[in-house]
């Protein structure tokens, strides 16, 4: 063997631990659930039958699975955009160095580190229509108009869970920006300044296309955390009133645990992969654009 | 030197990555529930929702003061949590020794998994079949014939714990035993600033509960017959049902927002217990805080006003103002095929059902007894508690049928309709999809 051929070996020596993990704890569940998602397995005995594609078929007629993939929609669209709004403007105000602005950033960024059951069942405390505080603070301020019925309302209930996940996640969009708006060169600022551009003409004509990379960033880990959802909705709803909170996980879930019919979750769940995937495809191709 | 020092650590690490790969996949065979013969030091694993945990310290030390060479290894978790763990542990083969179940779906699913009770009892405690209720030993049975447990207790839905102070203070004479004393009463706790019943209507379990036991004051069995696809779910019977459940919401007598409430320990604790509801929705097995020195109230504010509290049954919904009830084996035990010590196991469960266990439970007022032998013993807290108990123990043994339906998909599909009724969906429609579902399967 010449001395490249044995530093190669050595290279993918390194390499091994990690593909055979990968392969154990990813690759080799990925291959099941495709494999289960043709059978009618019932998630607990060693009993089953390859059924085709009757797995999917039935899955593509279901309207409550088209239900949860629009409330998957919609909680994409809820969450990833004003997230990152409330994160940028968070950001900016941060990098003015107000007095006490490092206590607000460890405010902001503390719901990252709760556990979501801990968020979860304050909020049901905060939230309920009758006792909670949201509602009492509302009616105290004559916004009685305002006091609804937050978890139990189908027609608000989503809207409630994107805010519980605003809150939660908030944090996070603040600091990737914090970090993106400290990396970016004063020089520019300054060059902004002496050609007389205000607060908002820097924030929008220099500041934000700066930051283009970050905000893509985001909104694709926002995507990918979207089709990720699943325990805040869980706790805080468990995907009612009647449908109007289950999305695809809570979904397959119910399939899996409720129906015993490991096969027909394993066939949302692969539908899950398959939109991951194309959602993986563009966050490679938006970081090599930027 | 450098090189060799690398390759060295190369290989470390995957003869590391290898053992701790190879590790994961051994498993430890060691299971303590199944060894041992009879006479050696057994331990036995338990997986349920009930006893409590208040009660499981108390119980369990008593069985094992009884039965020294026995350790019960007891795991609660809550209901809806315990089936998901039990699911993943009897699937992957690490499931417990024995294990709490409920009758219908959930029963029929796992008793692959159980040995038949009555074989495992036949052989390891003689004349087992003259203590336990017959009735209750046919609802652990499947439909082939295997008795995929043993009962424990007895409950029935649904009832109507009450705050006799709060009653006073509003002007409510008496507890409503119809719809229309129901929704004076709710007109009479408002002006007080009360919520009148309050109720966890996002929780799926209750609301099913409280459909089949209202149906069957509108027209007795239906509910069955649906089931098992002799008669429409689009019948008068239960869009009366549908409308009486939306009435519920519109009238005011559940609390603003029910939809968004779980029964534990939202509409318990929130709303009842803090003081701020006349009425909880309930079942039977919630007679305990009809004693002023129940532990579930200590601490509460009920508890701490010294509030006097009864139960009786939900009040009748239908025209006929007929009080119908619901009751079933709320908790059996199975047995898992893999345990290994029967015999052990078997005297856990003769204690648990005929024993001191059974009459700790009765006592505690968790249940109606299994036992033919074992009913209440435990000091009467005045005539109001006394009262609760007949009147509730009345309507469960006169009860129309079964608490719960035995078809998980039906069931979940008649849950989802009574939230969007609820919401102010059209009753008729929702039962249609209920239909649609009974349909497709």
């Amino acid at each position: 063997m010449n001395k490249t051929g044995k530093k190669s070996w050595i290279a993918y020596l390194y390499i091994l631990p990690m593909i055979v993990l990968s392969f154990v704890l990813v690759y080799y569940c990925i291959i099941d659930t495709v494999v289960v998602s043709f059978t009618d397995w019932d998630g607990m005995t060693d009993v089953f039958h390859f059924v085709a594609l009757k797995n999917y078929i039935k899955m593509f007629k279901d309207h409550v699975f088209w239900t949860s993939v629009v409330n998957n929609l919609i909680f994409f669209v809820g969450t990833v955009f004003i997230q990152a709004l409330l994160g940028f403007v968070l950001a900016v105000l941060l990098k003015k160095k107000l007095p006490g602005s490092n206590v607000f950033k460890a405010i902001y960024f503390m719901p990252i580190a709760m556990a979501t059951s801990i968020i979860t069942a304050i909020f049901r405390i905060i939230m309920d229509p009758t006792n909670g505080a949201l509602n009492q603070f509302l009616r105290a301020i004559h916004l009685n108009g305002f006091a609804v019925n937050w978890l139990g309302d189908p027609k608000i209930a989503l809207v409630s869970v994107i805010i519980v996940n605003i809150f939660q996640w908030m944090g996070f969009s603040m600091i990737t920006y914090y970090a993106g708006l400290m990396s970016l060169p004063d020089d520019v600022y300054e060059a902004a300044k002496i050609d007389g551009a205000g607060f908002w003409r820097t924030t929008f004509s220099v500041t934000l296309p700066m930051l283009k990379g970050t905000t893509n960033v985001l909104i694709i880990l926002g995507i990918v955390g979207s089709l990720k959802t699943f325990d805040i909705v869980k706790l805080l709803t468990g995907g009612g009133p009647g449908r109007s909170t289950t999305v695809m996980n809570t979904y397959l879930y119910e399939k899996a645990f409720k129906d015993f019919n490991a096969g027909g979750a394993a066939s949302i769940g692969v539908a899950i992969l398959i939109i991951a995937m194309v959602m993986s495809f563009l966050q490679v191709k938006f970081g090599k654009e930027d | 030197m450098k090189k060799r020092w690398k390759r060295c650590m190369a290989l470390i690490m995957a003869a590391v990555m290898a053992t701790a790969v190879v590790g994961c996949g051994s498993g430890d065979n060691k299971d303590s529930g199944t060894q041992g013969a009879s006479n050696e030091d057994v331990t036995l694993t338990f997986w349920s929702w009930l006893p409590t945990n208040d009660q499981s310290e108390e119980m369990i030390n008593e069985f094992e003061k009884e039965n020294p060479n026995i350790h019960i290894d007891y795991t609660r978790t809550e209901q809806d949590d315990f089936f998901e763990k039990l699911q993943v542990a009897m699937a992957s083969g690490t499931g417990p020794d024995l294990y709490g179940m409920t009758t219908g779906s959930m029963m029929n699913q796992y008793a692959k998994f159980s040995v038949d009770m009555k074989e495992t009892a036949d052989q390891y405690w003689s004349g087992w079949e003259d203590k336990i209720n017959s009735n209750a030993v046919d609802q652990c049975t499947t439909e082939d014939g295997t008795m995929a447990g043993m009962p424990l207790l007895v409950a029935g839905m649904t009832t109507l714990m009450y705050n006799k102070t709060l009653m006073d203070e509003c002007g409510i004479d008496k507890v409503p035993t119809t719809y229309d004393e129901l929704k004076d009463a709710a007109a009479k706790a408002k002006a007080k600033g009360y919520v009148c019943v309050a109720a966890g209507a996002a929780d799926d379990w209750i609301n099913s509960d409280w459909f089949i036991q209202a149906s069957n004051e509108f027209e007795n069995g239906a509910v069955y017959e649906a089931e098992a696809g002799k008669r429409k779910w689009t019948d008068q019977c239960f869009v009366d049902t549908m409308n009486a459940w939306k009435k519920m919401f519109t009238d005011g007598i559940f609390e603003d927002g029910a939809l968004g409430v779980s029964t534990y320990p939202d509409a318990r604790d929130q709303y009842f217990f803090a003081r701020k509801a006349v009425f909880f929705m309930t079942g039977s097995w919630h007679l305990g805080p009809t004693s002023s020195s129940s532990s579930e109230i200590q601490g509460t504010e009920i508890g701490n006003k010294g509030d006097v509290i009864g139960m009786e049954p939900f009040p009748g919904v239908s025209d006929s103002g007929e009080q119908l009830g619901t009751s079933g084996v709320d908790v059996m035990v199975s047995m898992n095929k893999d345990c290994k010590n029967k015999e052990a196991a078997m005297k856990f469960i003769q204690f648990l059902a005929d024993g001191d266990g059974q009459q700790y439970w009765v006592n505690y007022l968790q249940g109606a007894p299994v036992s033919n032998d074992i009913s209440y013993t435990g000091t009467v807290d005045g005539e109001l508690q006394q009262q609760s108990i007949d009147d509730v123990n009345k309507y469960v043994s006169n009860a129309a049928g079964s608490r719960k339906l035995s078809n998980s998909e039906i069931e979940t599909a008649l849950q989802v309709a009574m939230q969007n009724v609820a919401a102010g969906a059209d009753p008729l429609k929702e039962l249609q999809n209920v239909q649609k579902t009974a349909d497709a399967q």
